[in-house]
């Protein structure tokens, strides 16, 4: 318990220095007050860091497996809830409508299948990080770490370079500041609290990003709820009434209403079954990500490791079901645009605000000078950062949007660059190259790649920045992340748990099928722009492809295990204490010593 | 040679084994099949039967399932899970306190250790002073 005493003894006074001086800078200048409070929350995350910093083996790689599963959901939150959920997925459902809704439930409800059938046995393994369990679940067979480290890198790296984007975006769209350097300095603050401790400070310092962020995006959308005097009782519960207003004037337009479904195309195609494996990929994804994979590691038990899940998506769940809301008032907002005059609504000051940025734009198609809906365009990112201003909030809102976007964007990328971290370290240094380092070897190790993949990945980003074709690609290959996630790792992990005939030529052999069955449609449809295949008559998309991948993967996985040898009794010994709960209500665990020297052995 | 216990519960007679597992296997499989019907099936119908369908504060039923019925009704079904499995677990542990004979001394040592066993809850035995 000292510890969160100690976190939240020097966080209070912290965060309330941090508010005073903002205010006091503010009433001289809106900007330079804005400017502090996205850096100062950088300095907010490294104080927690340093506070929570570890210095072992054990609280660099599993946070001593002491996080309580309270803090842990919401750690995992954060670590899950990226620049995409905060600052694009409100932009795409309202450029979607019903059609953006697979990213809802997609990313939501994997996390109740993660409950049932991963997090307590990864917990129970008791080993290290995510290839060190496939490892020990094919018998201790080093080519399964090795693809399984290669499937790691291809997910995280992608993944993390995007996190980096996000975060110079958030610089740029409210500081000003080129999104170049703004992602060099998202780097500086990074770098700095993931070496600080590994996963334990990280951790910690999730947890307060999630605090940070969930206020921030809640703020202005309930604000805005209250303007339009939703509050009776929740605004969750009363929104309906706005999404019909919307509905109305877009009927009035003769145009496609927000809540049609299958009117606009997701992942390159349309249709139910589309939206429907769409959905379901994104679950599948979810589960097989490394970063989200590694948080059933840091709690005492197995079942705390469990009920921490049932956190997580208790604290992502008020984001997610939030951002429809953004999308309907954004919606709501613009459609109050249509059908006046075109030189009346630029000299409304959010829309002369955003005109230039390129977030709207307006385009008399007609040249009758009334606007249209057709000849309004807008950036799916308005919805959240546009938000304060299309509803003339106060001025610190803004830039407390950012600083929630920030915390969104710092927290994952730290999450997926310490997985990345540790499947060097762990995985190939200290399991193939010096089996024999000291911990304090590992341990320096560990910090310096922290820096040098972060720069790495910054780099990427500043590339994806400058080039925008390449950022196209940046963007599309996150939402594949998910397909390559549920292609190579969620049938093993979840088979590997429940069926114990799987073993280490099947779990290979599945991962090299999804994989081989996911990559080349995601580049021949998503990128050389091949016409989608069609399944039951209707296309599917790259994102619904990931389905087919999966379950090629399963296939393969049971096939190929079923015509080699299985596996010998140890690891059935291993998959037994799996699947069993601790016997102990309590385990000893301090310093996780004793797990370590299990998995040390092995 | 005297073998060295790590893990107690890979030692445990293979009826305890089968016993939790027997239990747990259907037990997820119910809660995996519920789950399929907020993740998949009730999205078939909605969005074609149920769209005229209004739901408190006019929300059309088949947005409303996809934009938060379904969300938390997945944190309920995890929670009820987790209650569920606490139980379960704890009969097993009632289980091999009950049938302590039959385990093996070592697996009873590292069992003690951890505070499991049919002394665990009991006072401790006053330490004896040093003569």
């Amino acid at each position: 318990m000292a510890l969160h005493r100690d976190i939240f003894r020097i966080l209070i006074p912290a965060v309330i220095g941090y508010l005073i001086i903002a205010a006091l800078i503010g009433a001289f200048s809106a900007g330079m007050a804005s400017m502090w409070l996205v850096i100062g929350s950088i300095l907010l995350y490294i104080a927690v860091a340093y506070v929570a910093r570890g210095s072992t083996a054990s609280e660099v790689l599993v946070a001593e497996r002491k996080i309580p599963p309270v803090v842990n959901g919401a750690a995992t939150a954060a670590d899950w809830m990226s620049a995409a959920s905060y600052l694009s997925m409100a932009g795409a459902i309202a450029l979607l409508g019903y059609d953006g809704l697979p990213y809802i439930i997609g990313w939501t409800l994997g996390y109740t299948i993660h409950a049932f059938f991963i997090a307590p046995y990864v917990r129970k393994s008791e080993t290290w990080t995510v290839p060190d369990l496939v490892e020990a679940r094919a018998g201790g067979w080093g080519p399964a770490r090795v693809v399984a480290v290669i499937m790691l890198f291809i997910m995280s790296l992608t993944y993390l370079t995007a996190q980096l984007v996000g975060a110079g975006v958030v610089f740029s769209r409210f500081l000003g500041i080129p999104a170049t350097v703004g992602v060099f300095g998202a780097l500086f603050g990074m770098g700095l609290y993931a070496a600080a401790g590994g996963w334990k400070s990280i951790t910690w310092t999730q947890f307060a990003q999630y605090i940070v962020l969930i206020i921030c995006y809640l703020l202005p959308v309930t604000i805005v709820a209250g303007l339009l005097g939703l509050w009776k009782p929740l605004p969750w519960f009363t929104y309906g009434e706005v999404l019909q207003a919307v509905e109305a004037k877009e009927q009035a337009f003769g145009i496609s209403t927000f809540t049609t479904p299958f009117a606009k195309p997701l992942g390159g195609a349309s249709g139910q079954l589309n939206w429907i494996l769409s959905a379901l990929l994104l679950m599948l994804g979810t589960i097989g990500l490394p970063h989200i994979l590694m948080r059933s590691y840091m709690t005492p038990t197995a079942a705390q490791a469990r009920k921490s899940v049932g956190w997580a998506l208790v604290f992502i769940g008020l984001l997610y079901m939030t951002a429809p809301m953004y999308a309907t008032f954004a919606r709501y907002a613009l459609s109050q645009l249509w059908g006046r005059p075109i030189a009346e609504i630029q000299n409304i000051p959010w829309v002369a605000k955003f005109l230039p940025t390129g977030l709207l734009t307006i385009q008399d198609k007609n040249n009758d000078g009334v606007l249209t809906p057709g000849e309004l365009t807008f950036h799916g990112d308005i919805v959240v950062i546009g938000m304060p201003d299309m509803w003339g909030l106060l001025w610190f809102i803004a830039p407390l949007v950012a600083v929630g976007g920030l915390a969104a964007a710092l927290s994952t990328a730290d999450g997926l660059l310490m997985v990345m971290t540790t499947g060097l370290t762990r995985d190939i240094y200290r399991r193939f190259i010096n089996p024999r380092a000291s911990e304090q070897t590992e341990i320096r190790i560990t910090r310096v790649l922290v820096f040098v993949l972060s720069i790495a990945a910054s780099i990427l980003a500043y590339f994806a920045i400058r080039d925008p074709r390449f950022a196209f690609y940046v963007a599309l290959l996150v939402a594949w992340a998910f397909v390559f996630a549920a292609a190579g790792l969620t049938p093993i992990i979840i088979l590997g748990t429940f069926w114990k005939r799987l073993n280490r030529y099947g779990m290979v052999a599945g991962m090299l099928a999804g994989m081989a069955t996911a990559l080349p449609y995601v580049i021949g449809v998503g990128i050389l722009g091949a016409k989608p295949w069609r399944l039951g008559g209707e296309p599917i998309g790259t994102i619904a492809w990931g389905c087919v991948a999966c379950a090629v993967n399963l296939v393969a996985c049971v096939v190929v295990s079923l015509l080699t040898r299985p596996e010998p009794e140890s690891v059935m010994r291993f998959v037994d204490r799996m699947r069993l709960p601790d016997l102990a209500i309590a385990p000893a665990i301090a310093g996780g010593s004793e797990r370590k020297s299990a998995a040390s052995e092995r | 040679m005297a073998r060295r216990i790590e893990h107690p519960e890979e030692h445990l007679p293979q009826k305890h084994k089968d016993w939790y597992w027997q239990r747990l296997f259907p037990i997820t499989m119910i809660f995996f099949a519920a789950w399929t019907v907020i993740a998949v099936w009730w999205h078939i119908p909605a969005p074609l039967a149920w769209r005229t369908v209004l739901l408190m504060g006019n929300m059309p039923a088949h947005w409303y399932l996809a934009a938060f019925i379904s969300i938390w009704v997945g944190v309920i079904m995890i929670f009820v899970y987790c209650a569920i499995m606490d139980r379960v677990d704890a009969q097993l542990r009632q289980r091999v306190v009950e049938d302590w004979a039959s385990l093996p001394e070592d697996v009873k040592a590292v069992l003690r250790a951890q505070g499991v066993g049919p002394e665990a809850g009991k006072p401790a035995a006053k330490p004896v002073r040093a003569v």
